[in-house]
């Protein structure tokens, strides 16, 4: 360990983690110098919206919640709430000045309801008042008259009564049909994958005013500034030009603020606009809860086949959307869940369809990995049984079924620089799963209480928005007359550490310090027509765009250099704030050089503009190529199941993965860790519960566990793949947020795998999350417990494996 | 209304809001101290953790808390630390804590951060010799969704290795936080000021330090606050309950005499953490220190207290199902002064003080005071167990719950008590495998009759309840808990036998 390093007051040095790989190019950037961001974090300076200072007079909003999930709406009675403070206003949906809808995929999504509500926990009324508990209590005292209509809770049900938001999306390819019949091995199953709540630890809120009584500024908690700018615009029905919308800082957001930021913004907006006063929305934990959107619930079919080597030959899948009340993101949730059916494997005959299912339940939207980790699972799923079946360890049947250099997918993508053999193997390697494999089966022999089991997954996961225009960003970069540099892009800073890459990104570009730019806050009018910060793009596409911005300026800097040094351009070189001269440096300071820029009236700012090249997609065809480039990457994860108690606990995971040329290591790790961390919260303790009537019952964090330090291994083994080409991002990085996520699946097979050590057989079973209640379902069939109290078996984990001959 | 006077970070300051109001408002919205944040407002996150620092004889002590469910009215004379104040003094704005977040990388989002400083600040001043596995514990009630933790199990990892020499007496202990600017010098000052006869601080009322005379409270009573306030998240303005940790005869662990039987009587405002380092309660029940940590987490310890886990009335409660099966009686006095009238007060079985879900027996102007364990004779001959299942393994309420305890004698078992949580509406005891064991004959050390009796018991214990299923479980999930963990206690209690195997062949 290294002694720490103190720093000055106002000049804070720090340490970074040790580098996890050290291959790095020789001017590659060093992030030592980086002035960390999160200095004000660790001082609790960082102002998130309940902490800014609140405008005079600001009001306080809170939102009156439906309590069924689906009703016609009879009377809403305010006399009460009203009589309570006289700062009390009840807006409705009729008092919308505007347009009352803020859905832009599909116009399914008022703002507030006006004849039905159509799921419980659905904001019917914003209450304003001077304080929030004022607020509250005046919100309870609506009065509200309601007639109940039929609910859907099931996608499956919703599915049979054609209840669809948009039309089935079936991606083929071959003829499964032809190629199951030439199968030795044929598996079929249904796999369940239960919801995700993101537990950002800050809740969803805004601050609007109006300013000079007609143009209105919002600060949103959100990862989306330019769609809370359209919205806001469309519900208070003025043009976009007199919306600004700035997001700061957000205290987590995981893709629950991608769409979802902009309900609370657009409320706080109407709010202000009718009352003229500012005003703040803030939810509390439950009504952010019970109101907002999470990862979508899929209930799935599956139907895999191989020849007798275990070569994969066909699959087939069916995947239930439950896609909640309204469209939202769901589409294009569904189209990366349809893009990634096959995971990390080749197979030439695919036959798989998504199913947008509306139920009564809260609009399901964006969260980390953003419907693929509902295909990884039912891939995987599939792979699992098919190994059960023929008896062969998955990990050999993965190894053999990987995508190769050059393969086409079946959506017609060929692959480029495919590195899923190179995860694994190095993975395999490291951890010598021979030995390791022994040594469980050794434990296992050895201990009655305690079993063991291992679990692998490879992920390949595609990077751009699957919606092609959305590929693209912008970056506004300014040097000031005193040589600093501000960039300010679409890329929100919600703990990603986007800021911090974007600063590395711009530095190296521009060839001054990191220590001389600063990345400010996002705001419709420095960077307009953004896209959210999303799909683990942010530091791709806006740091694409402010390398562009940084080339242009330097351009004309070199151009200046060489004019003053009597040079030629090819002969400037600029680097970490020193002008040099066929590599020497030269008189000519960084500073003085911008002083002469001004003084000769150059531009010294400049607007960079980035949309990904090379992507096309044809939706009529289904084929195309949907992604930039591919982000491999292999976990495998140790579990122990306590057979007596039936919980189980995470022994330790290791990861190999392709993170391109890093551009900071810290960060990265940092990303995978977290993403981890939530993926295997998804796979086996995160249990989103919605009971029968639509009620969602795990609406507080008491009732809702998400992953603590203690549920996490302590041993996790990180490694990255050495730098590759990747000419579509800033200096052949590669996206971090969502592809990890998928790791915590291998969490799922890992104790699956010990129950089957525990029970001495075969069990198919494939729902997530693998809570400790449903171990304990699975272990009381073993002839271990078989006590008095033999428990019947649900008829959830009836095996569905039959063979085929071939 | 009168004035609350508190030190904030460095400040003495008297605040006017109600004793009742969480103290997370009053440090948000009246102090403007927003290092301090709203995560969920159930004790669950961590984000709004504070220090708080106490006079306890000679001694200052200080503990992290979330302030959420923290009475304001308990930091009466105390001392409020938050970041603000923890960076106060240090020569470069940070401290070695905050330092090490830094180096680390330890906060992306950063809205946890602050609750993560404060609870290993609170680490670093117990007086232990730091190790990894006591600054993870301290984060235990700490949720932090963007890092997965390795990050700050790396910045944790980097105090242990830095601070591994600090002194252990608990004064020096502070003298040398202050000296290397983990805390700041206001803990000095605090501690100067509490113990300095006759100092400007402000004592506790007379009349709050014991309960009010002659009138029927019509209030609420709140311990710790860590169930109230999950229930009443925003009370009323004015809200003004009894506070019973503000009482002192309410805060002792002592052993009484009673009609010829000595018990050792744990007040009811006596807090989780107390309870458990109390080298009385350890030494009255053998091994109960290892079952700490399933209970809730260490800010919620710090807090909650136990009688309030008792009052509560929660079907799962832990700290109860500890002691149905220690045989608890309970010490209920009329809330109106009683300080010199042992005769007014009433003991009740624990067993029999729960009516019904959430129905005590306990009436208007009833106060339970403090909780009395039977002490055997032979305090060491005790054999006792707990064990629990939950989704996650910490700060995670039961499904079941149940707790074991009875002692040896000529061979046979005797004074055993069973207790079941989370299989009906009350917390409750199991006379059915009570009956089984009671007087069975035993050997410690023969594992087939252990495993035939441990079946019978579970068995029985599983066979005569009639649990709901809920969020936390179904009932058939429940009923099947309860038969595996009564064989889990004799697993864990007789371990030497092969017990395992004969269970398990």
């Amino acid at each position: 360990m290294k002694t720490e390093n103190i720093g000055k007051k106002n000049n804070v040095s720090f340490e970074r983690a040790a580098p996890v790989h050290t291959a790095r190019a020789a001017d590659s950037i060093n992030p030592s110098m980086v002035i960390p961001e999160s200095l004000p974090n660790v001082l609790g300076q960082t102002q998130y919206i309940d902490d800014l200072p609140r405008p005079a007079g600001c009001l306080q909003a809170v939102v009156r919640l439906s309590d069924s999930a689906h009703a016609r709406i009879l009377a809403i009675r305010t006399e009460e709430a009203l009589a309570l403070d006289p700062s009390v206003r009840v807006i409705l949906a009729k008092d919308i000045p505007g347009t009352n809808q803020i859905g832009f995929n599909k116009p399914d999504e008022p703002l507030l309801p006006e004849e039905e509500w159509v799921y419980w926990g659905q904001p019917i009324a914003i209450v304003v008042a001077a304080t929030r508990p004022l607020a509250r209590r005046a919100a309870s005292l609506l009065r509200i008259e309601s007639e109940p209509l039929p609910a859907i809770t099931d996608p499956r049900e919703a599915a049979a009564r054609g209840e669809f938001i948009f039309p089935p999306r079936t991606i083929a390819c071959g003829n499964t049909q032809e190629a199951f019949s030439r199968c030795a091995y044929v598996v079929e199953g249904r796999v369940e994958s239960g919801g995700q709540e993101h537990v950002y630890l800050e809740t969803q809120g805004a601050i609007a005013q109006v300013v000079d009584g007609r143009r209105v500024h919002v600060i949103s908690s959100t990862q989306g500034p330019s769609g809370v700018q359209r919205a806001v615009a469309q519900v208070l029905g003025v043009s976009m030009n007199m919306v600004e919308v700035e997001a700061r800082r957000l205290g987590g957001a995981f893709g629950g603020k991608e769409d979802q930021a902009a309900n609370w913004a657009c409320m706080a907006a109407v709010a202000s606009w009718i009352t003229g006063k500012p005003v703040e929305l803030y939810l509390n934990r439950k009504d952010d809860m019970r109101a907002t959107g999470k990862r979508h619930p899929y209930s799935s079919d599956f139907r895999i086949g191989a020849d007798k080597d275990g070569t994969l030959l066909a699959f087939e899948a069916d995947y239930y959307q439950n896609s909640g009340f309204c469209c939202d993101l769901s589409a294009a949730i569904l189209a990366r869940t349809v893009l990634h059916a096959t995971g990390a494997y080749h197979i030439p005959n695919v036959r798989v369809t998504g199913y947008m299912c509306r139920t009564n339940l809260p609009s399901f939207t964006a969260f980390r990995g953003f419907g693929a980790p509902q295909a990884f699972f039912v891939i995987e799923s599939a792979m699992d049984a098919l190994a059960q079946k023929m008896g062969i360890d998955p990990v050999e049947l993965k190894r053999r079924n990987l995508y190769k250099e050059g393969d086409r997918t079946y959506y017609g993508m060929t692959l480029e620089r495919v590195r899923a053999s190179e995860a694994v193997e190095r993975l395999l390697k490291k951890v010598d799963y021979p030995s390791l494999k022994e040594r469980i089966a050794q434990f296992n022999a050895t201990h009655r209480l305690e079993k063991k089991g291992l679990g692998l997954i490879p992920v390949a996961f595609g990077i751009s928005f699957t919606k092609l225009q959305m590929n693209q960003a912008g970056a506004l970069v300014h040097i000031y007359t005193d040589g600093s540099v501000m960039v300010s892009t679409g890329a929100i800073e919600m703990g990603q550490q986007v800021a911090r890459k974007i600063a590395l990104i711009v530095a190296r570009t521009l060839g001054v310090p990191v220590a001389k730019v600063t990345v400010q806050r996002t705001t419709t009018l420095t960077v307009a027509n953004t896209v959210p910060t999303a799909a683990s793009t942010g530091s791709d596409l806006n740091g694409m765009a402010a390398k562009i911005a940084c080339q242009e300026i330097r351009g004309r800097l070199v151009k200046k250099a060489a004019e003053l040094l009597h040079a030629l351009p090819e002969e400037i070189d600029i680097k970490e704030g020193a002008i040099l001269q066929n590599g020497s440096p030269s008189a000519l300071t960084w500073q003085a050089l911008i002083e002469a820029m001004h003084a000769s009236r150059q531009d010294l700012s400049a607007h960079g503009f980035y949309a990904t090249p090379f992507l096309e997609y044809d939706m009529r065809t289904e084929r195309g190529r949907p992604f930039a480039y591919h982000v491999y990457g292999a976990a495998l994860v140790e579990a122990s199941v306590d057979t007596l108690r039936g919980t189980y606990s995470l022994d330790s995971v290791s990861v190999v993965h392709d993170i391109g040329e890093s551009i900071d290591p810290s960060t990265d790790r940092g990303q995978i860790e977290g993403a981890l961390a939530q993926g295997l919260g998804w796979a086996l303790l995160e249990d989103l519960r919605f009971g029968a009537d639509g009620r969602l019952l795990s609406d507080t964090l008491s009732t809702y566990k998400v992953p603590d330090v203690s549920f996490m291994p302590s041993s996790i083994d990180i490694e990255f793949l050495p730098p590759i080409e990747n000419p579509t991002t800033p200096y052949n990085s590669k996206a971090v947020g969502e592809p990890p996520l998928q790791y915590g699946i291998a969490g799922y097979f890992a104790v699956l795998n010990a129950i089957r050590a525990a029970v001495g057989r075969s069990v198919a079973y494939y729902n997530l999350p693998l809570i400790p209640e449903k171990v304990s379902d699975l272990l009381a069939s073993t002839p271990c417990t078989q006590e008095p109290m033999e428990p019947q078996r649900g008829q959830s984990f009836n095996e569905t494996i039959s063979k085929k001959g071939a | 209304m009168a004035l609350l006077s508190l030190k904030v970070n460095s400040t003495w300051r008297a605040l006017r809001s109600a004793e009742g109001a969480p103290a997370l408002d009053v440090i948000r919205e009246e102090l403007g101290l927003t290092s301090t944040k709203e995560g969920c407002r159930e004790g669950d996150c961590g984000a709004c953790a504070v220090l708080v620092g106490e006079h306890v004889g000679d001694m200052v002590r200080y503990g992290a808390v979330p302030s959420c469910l923290l009475p304001l009215g308990t930091l009466r004379g105390k001392h409020l630390l938050t970041l603000e104040g923890l960076v106060e003094g240090t020569e470069d704005g940070l401290t070695p804590v905050m330092r090490a977040f830094l180096a680390e990388n330890a906060s992306q989002c950063g809205f946890c951060t602050p609750g993560f400083i404060i609870a290993l600040t609170s680490w670093l001043a117990e007086p232990r010799v730091p190790d990894l596995a006591g600054a993870l514990q301290a984060i235990d009630g700490n949720l932090c969704r963007c890092t997965g933790y390795g990050a700050i199990r790396r910045a944790a990892a980097r105090l242990v290795e830095r601070f591994k020499y600090l002194p252990l007496e608990p004064m020096a202990r502070l003298r040398a936080l202050v000296e290397v600017q983990v805390l700041p010098p206001s803990v000095l000052e605090f501690a100067a000021e509490s113990t300095r006869e006759g100092s400007s601080v402000p004592r506790q009322n007379s009349e709050t330090t014991s309960l009010p005379r002659g009138e029927v409270a019509p209030h609420a009573v709140v311990g710790g606050g860590t169930d109230y306030y999950v229930r009443n998240p925003e009370p009323e303005k004015g809200f003004s309950p009894l506070l019973t940790q503000i009482l002192p005869e309410f805060g002792q662990i002592r052993y009484v005499s009673d009609r010829g039987e000595r018990w050792l009587e744990i007040g009811a405002a006596v807090t989780v953490r107390d309870f458990f380092a109390s080298p009385v309660v350890r030494g009255e029940v053998p091994g109960i220190e290892r079952f700490e940590t399933m209970f809730a987490s260490t800010l919620i310890r710090n807090l909650a207290t136990v009688g309030g886990n008792v009052v509560n009335a929660s079907p799962v409660a832990d700290i109860t199902s500890m002691l149905l099966a220690l045989g608890a009686q309970l010490v209920i006095v009329p809330e109106t002064g009683t300080e010199d009238n042992t005769a007014a007060l009433r003991l009740c079985p624990l067993e029999q003080f729960f009516l019904g879900y959430k129905t005590l027996d306990l009436s208007a102007g009833e106060v339970l005071k403090a909780i009395r364990i039977p002490v055997l004779d032979e305090p060491s001959s005790r054999r006792f167990s707990f064990e629990k299942v939950s989704k996650r393994k910490n700060l995670d309420i039961a499904a079941v719950n149940t707790a074991i305890s009875f002692r040896f004698e000529g061979g046979r078992w005797k004074d055993v008590r069973v207790s079941l949580g989370g299989v009906a509406s009350v917390p409750m005891l199991s006379t059915e495998a009570m009956d089984v064991l009671e007087g069975a004959s035993c050997d410690v050390l023969d594992g087939k009759s252990l495993a035939g009796l441990a079946r019978k018991a579970a068995q029985a214990a599983a066979s005569s309840i009639s649990p709901i299923g809920d969020v936390r479980g179904s009932a058939e999930y429940r009923r099947r808990m309860v038969y595996q963990l009564i064989l889990a206690h004799f697993v864990r209690l007789f371990e030497a036998s092969g017990i395992a195997e004969e269970l398990f062949p």
